[in-house]
């Protein structure tokens, strides 16, 4: 471990990492005082005779009663969170070779006797830390408000499991953005090509359950397996969601990996 | 030993042939000039040298290890300043000394180099943001010399320094030198060149042209003679010699040539001169002689 390094990255991303985890927190904090206000009654009234995509967008497709559950996995799910930690993955992820080489930085770093492989896994355990943290720190804080507002939430290991399950997804994101950084000579880049990748994957998994001519497409979209309400009931998919995101992750890296030992810098 | 060998290597940027077969040896213990306008190919050869770049053909070997198998233990030995480079705007001077130097077990030479570079404790832990070109260039050369580097590579190192700097930049490589430390620097000052080198190897389009001692470099048959007469006059054509008014001097021919005085000699002790001055060969003439798009003599 290059302790060193590693502190120095930590005390450059920090800032903005404990800025993106507070405004996460802030919004579940928000819409956990706005749900206790709610009428249930009506809400389960609503989305029962709901349209699909309005369960699409919340991310409880397949949910069949709109409890608690349902909700916090909307919570996880809302656009403006997952724009935060996406944002911000990616961010973290082109840090690394792309905006290195940009900034010109990349001949100070790379000039060091250590490996690039080693460097990059360095970073990622870095970027993997703050990402934790802050996926750790909101799905406590979703839990520990839903307790204190007496909404009756679901265990706190189905809460381990829906947020281990979202960590996943967002370091599948951070390993991607490494990936098409090994790439590219620019942090700029990396945000652009994944930002258009994201947006289209949610896109195809948003109207793919309801259009027949996308159907084919949502299994290519990341956002099909990012299913915090049923990690949150205890849906055994969840876990093959994760797996799948995993396994998405795993090729990422090894190419990342095979990638960034050939180029140029 | 060899503090540097490398055999055609080559480098392509697609169609762009940016290192066209460079054969070329460094020994250790030197200080070697790498000489070479924009564009010519030095930066590029230092990158190789590093492993920064994977080169398109033929090989390097740096204190005496292949740079495609042993990358790493010879960053371990070598300190770099590279030609352009930035530093982490958010983080302190300090800071980004520490992170760099903590690649090596220990970093003996920084504070001999915070003092030749003149960057004090204060300045260091100053955001680097704030910094001026030159404090950028003082920090460059010290994290390149903190960790006693057995060959120290630099690319354009006197750029944006002022001249009292400079000079203390002169004084720490040859302190440097003489521990035993070969100096590689690439560059298109001249003036650093004949202060500093003992060989230098002249680069252009790709291709080295020459290397050689300065001391024999200089030493090639070349004369340059500025004459200055107290009324208008007109050179004859001479064989092997290029005359030329002065600029901005009223009256003053420029005589340069590659063959015998001795006709411009004569020339000029029949004229009314009020003064002359003669120059032996100066190394940016002899570059200039290698850079000039014809005549080049490569052999030479």
């Amino acid at each position: 471990m290059l302790k060193g390094y590693l502190a120095f990255k930590l005390r450059q991303h920090w800032v903005t990492a404990s800025l993106v985890t507070l405004g996460t927190i802030f919004f579940a904090a928000i819409m956990l005082l706005a749900y206790s206000e709610f009428d249930m009654a009506e809400m389960i009234q609503a989305a029962q005779g709901g349209q699909d995509i309005l369960r699409v967008m919340a991310g409880v497709r397949g949910v069949l009663a709109w409890d608690i559950a349902a909700f916090l996995g909307m919570v996880w799910r809302h656009p403006l969170v997952l724009v935060l930690v996406i944002g911000y993955a990616i961010s973290l992820g082109s840090d690394f070779a792309a905006n290195e080489i940009g900034e010109k930085t990349a001949d100070l770093v790379f000039a060091r006797p250590i490996t690039r492989p080693r460097l990059l896994y360095n970073h990622l355990l870095m970027s993997s830390s703050l990402l934790l943290a802050m996926i750790a720190s909101f799905s406590l804080v979703v839990f520990l408000g839903a307790t204190a507002l007496g909404l009756e939430p679901p265990t706190l290991n189905r809460f381990a499991q829906a947020g281990g399950q979202y960590f996943v997804f967002v370091w599948t994101v951070l390993v991607l953005s490494y990936l098409v950084g090994s790439l590219t000579a620019h942090g700029k880049t990396v945000l652009a090509v994944l930002g258009g990748l994201f947006s289209a994957m949610y896109a195809v998994e948003l109207v793919g359950g309801m259009w027949t001519a996308l159907e084919p497409l949502t299994p290519f979209s990341l956002f099909t397996y990012l299913t915090p309400a049923g990690a949150l009931l205890g849906d055994p998919a969840a876990r093959g969601d994760m797996l799948t995101m995993l396994a998405v992750s795993a090729v990422a890296l090894a190419t990342t990996h095979f990638l960034m030992w050939r180029r140029d810098l | 030993m060899l503090a540097i060998q490398t055999e055609n290597l080559s480098k392509n940027y697609g169609s762009l042939h940016a290192l066209k077969g460079l054969t070329l040896s460094v020994p250790a213990g030197r200080v070697f000039g790498f000489l070479g306008a924009n564009g010519a190919g030095k930066t590029t050869t230092v990158r190789l040298l590093l492993g920064l770049i994977k080169p398109t053909s033929g090989m390097g070997t740096v204190l005496g290890m292949p740079v495609d198998h042993h990358g790493t233990e010879i960053r371990r030995q070598v300190g770099y300043l590279p030609g352009e480079f930035a530093l982490y705007g958010s983080v302190a001077g300090q800071e980004v000394l520490d992170m760099l130097g903590s690649f090596y077990p220990s970093v003996p030479w920084r504070q001999e180099a915070c003092e030749a570079m003149e960057l004090s404790l204060a300045e260091l832990k100053r955001k680097t943001r704030e910094y001026s070109t030159g404090m950028k260039q003082k920090l460059g050369i010290i994290q390149a010399v903190q960790h006693a580097p057995r060959l120290l590579i630099l690319d354009e190192p006197t750029r944006g320094l002022d001249p009292l700097i400079q000079r203390n930049f002169f004084t720490l490589i040859d302190s440097l030198n003489k521990r035993g430390t070969t100096i590689f620097m690439s560059t298109h000052v001249l003036s650093e060149v004949e202060r500093l080198c003992h060989e230098v190897g002249i680069i252009r389009e790709g291709e080295l042209l020459v290397v050689d001692e300065v001391a024999n470099l200089r030493r090639q048959r070349y004369h340059r003679l500025e004459v200055t007469f107290s009324e208008p006059v007109t050179a004859p054509a001479m064989p092997d010699v290029k005359c030329y008014a002065a600029v901005h001097l009223d009256n003053t021919l420029v005589f340069e040539t590659r063959g015998e005085l001795k006709p411009v000699l004569d020339f000029v002790a029949a004229q009314p001169v009020t003064s002359m001055v003669c120059e032996r060969a100066r190394l940016d003439d002899i570059f200039m002689r290698y850079y000039a798009k014809e005549g080049v003599e490569p052999s030479a």
